[in-house]
């Protein structure tokens, strides 16, 4: 296999897209090949570029607003609650009849348990009674509106309060790198605190050892006292004739023993 | 994604919190301009949102989303008239070169460092749309082959033809002494 085999097995290799037979194959050749081989560093210097570009942060969030899914008035409307389009379907109902009453001047009559429903005069000579005022579609189109933008002004507001609750939550959560860099700092802050306490703990041992040393020579310096004192009173009660008795030795000797055990 | 296919906006818009970080990146390394690549993020996920029914539960919503992005992107590019092509490197507001003077700053490794992302988006900027897709998905965005195929609805051999000749490209513009 000539070099341009392995030359198109290069960026493959580092990408690790070869297995490991190529591998060690095209790893075989470049050991021999130099022009391969500087070619595999031209792509090694490559990818270590490409690699500098890192992302940036976003200038700001790219959020979509509920009504951006409103492309159509019926797309706005499946996407109201049950309640609220049984409303407006009852409501449009209404209207439909209203303006077909008012435009055909349907009759609707109850006598003695029939219903009739008429359309245009009757034929009737006695004198009808006047007609019902006309209902007034304007006001009523206009008081629909009105509750329906209130209702999504409401919602609009909701949502905008839910949304920067949520950008709130969103900003408090750390990325990745940020959880390293921490991950890091901690791991140098341990390190100091363990060779801080390694300094610390050999600092009290040395005072351990010197308090020890100062309070035993000043223990025995009180034992060479309080010994010196005993001596020199009973040599002094010994040159007075107080004391002729035998026993003068084995005194001075158990006082010497109660002496140094109080040193102990 | 089924609250979102339900109308719920609050669920779709935590999923643009988790993707627009990449979705950005990518359109402003495919782009090369800021603004640009700011409007087409959006776009993305404004026609994402408007069209959330359309989507399959059983794929993934990134494969989605890079592919609305993605096709944004080229869409954006094959409107530019040619040889006009918009740099990242002008100092605007958000330049890390801006009010930089090499006499102020005398950290030498990081005047380099800065001179090799300026030729590394020179030279994404002179690769062919589809090239540059196929590149910025594998090396920046970390997807396979495989999810590059399904990312742009091409086959698997045409992708890493497009990969490799893009990386050939790449590799005579960029490689050189450090």
């Amino acid at each position: 296999m000539g070099c341009d085999h392995y030359r198109n097995q290069i960026p493959r290799a580092l990408l690790s897209d070869l297995d490991p037979v190529q591998q060690e194959a095209l790893d075989r050749h470049l050991a021999e090949c130099v022009p391969c081989s500087e070619e595999k560093e031209l792509y090694a210097q490559t990818f270590r570029r490409m690699h500098s570009v890192e992302d940036l942060p976003v200038p700001r969030h790219f959020l979509v607003h509920p009504k951006e899914r409103a492309a159509n008035p019926w797309k706005l409307f499946r996407g109201l609650s049950p309640v609220w389009q049984g409303s407006i379907a009852a409501v449009a109902l209404i209207l439909l009849m209203t303006s077909a009453m008012a435009a055909g001047r349907m009759q609707f009559k109850a006598e003695g348990g029939a219903y009739t429903i008429s359309f245009g005069k009757t034929s009737q000579a006695k004198a009808l009674p006047a007609p019902a005022p006309a209902l007034d579609i304007a006001a009523l189109e206009a008081r629909i509106l009105q509750m329906v933008e209130e209702k999504n002004r409401k919602e609009s507001l909701e949502w905008i309060r839910t949304l920067r609750a949520e950008i709130r939550r969103s900003q408090k959560s750390i990325t990745r790198e940020q959880r390293n860099l921490m991950q890091t700092a901690l791991d140098n802050l341990e390190a100091r605190v363990d060779v801080r306490l390694e300094q610390t703990a050999r600092t009290l041992d040395d005072r351990n050892a010197r308090s020890l040393a100062a309070m035993y020579q000043a223990i025995k310096l009180q034992r060479d006292s309080d010994l010196a004192l005993v001596d020199s009173k009973l040599t002094r009660l010994a040159l007075n004739g107080e004391i002729k008795s035998s026993q003068t030795d084995a005194i001075l000797e158990t006082l010497i023993q109660v002496a140094e055990n109080r040193t102990k | 994604m089924l609250a979102s296919q339900r109308g719920d906006a609050m669920a779709f818009n935590r999923l643009v919190l988790r993707w627009e970080k990449p979705i950005y990146n990518l359109s402003l390394r495919m782009l090369q301009d800021r603004d640009e690549a700011a409007e087409s993020t959006q776009e993305a996920f404004c026609s994402a949102y408007r069209n959330i029914r359309r989507f399959r539960l059983d794929s993934r919503f990134s494969t989605w989303i890079f592919r609305i992005a993605v096709n944004q992107c080229i869409t954006r590019l094959r409107r530019r008239p040619p040889g006009i092509h918009l740099s990242m490197d002008d100092q605007g507001p958000d330049s890390p070169l801006k009010g930089w003077s090499p006499a102020q700053e005398s950290h030498e490794r990081e005047m380099l460092l800065e001179e090799d992302k300026r030729r590394v988006r020179q030279a994404m900027e002179k690769l062919p749309p589809d090239q540059r897709a196929v590149v910025e998905l594998k090396f920046y965005q970390e997807l396979t082959f495989d999810d590059i195929s399904q990312v742009l609805e091409a086959p698997l051999s045409t992708i890493k033809s497009r990969f490799y000749s893009g990386l050939e490209m790449l590799k005579l513009r960029l490689g050189g002494a450090e």
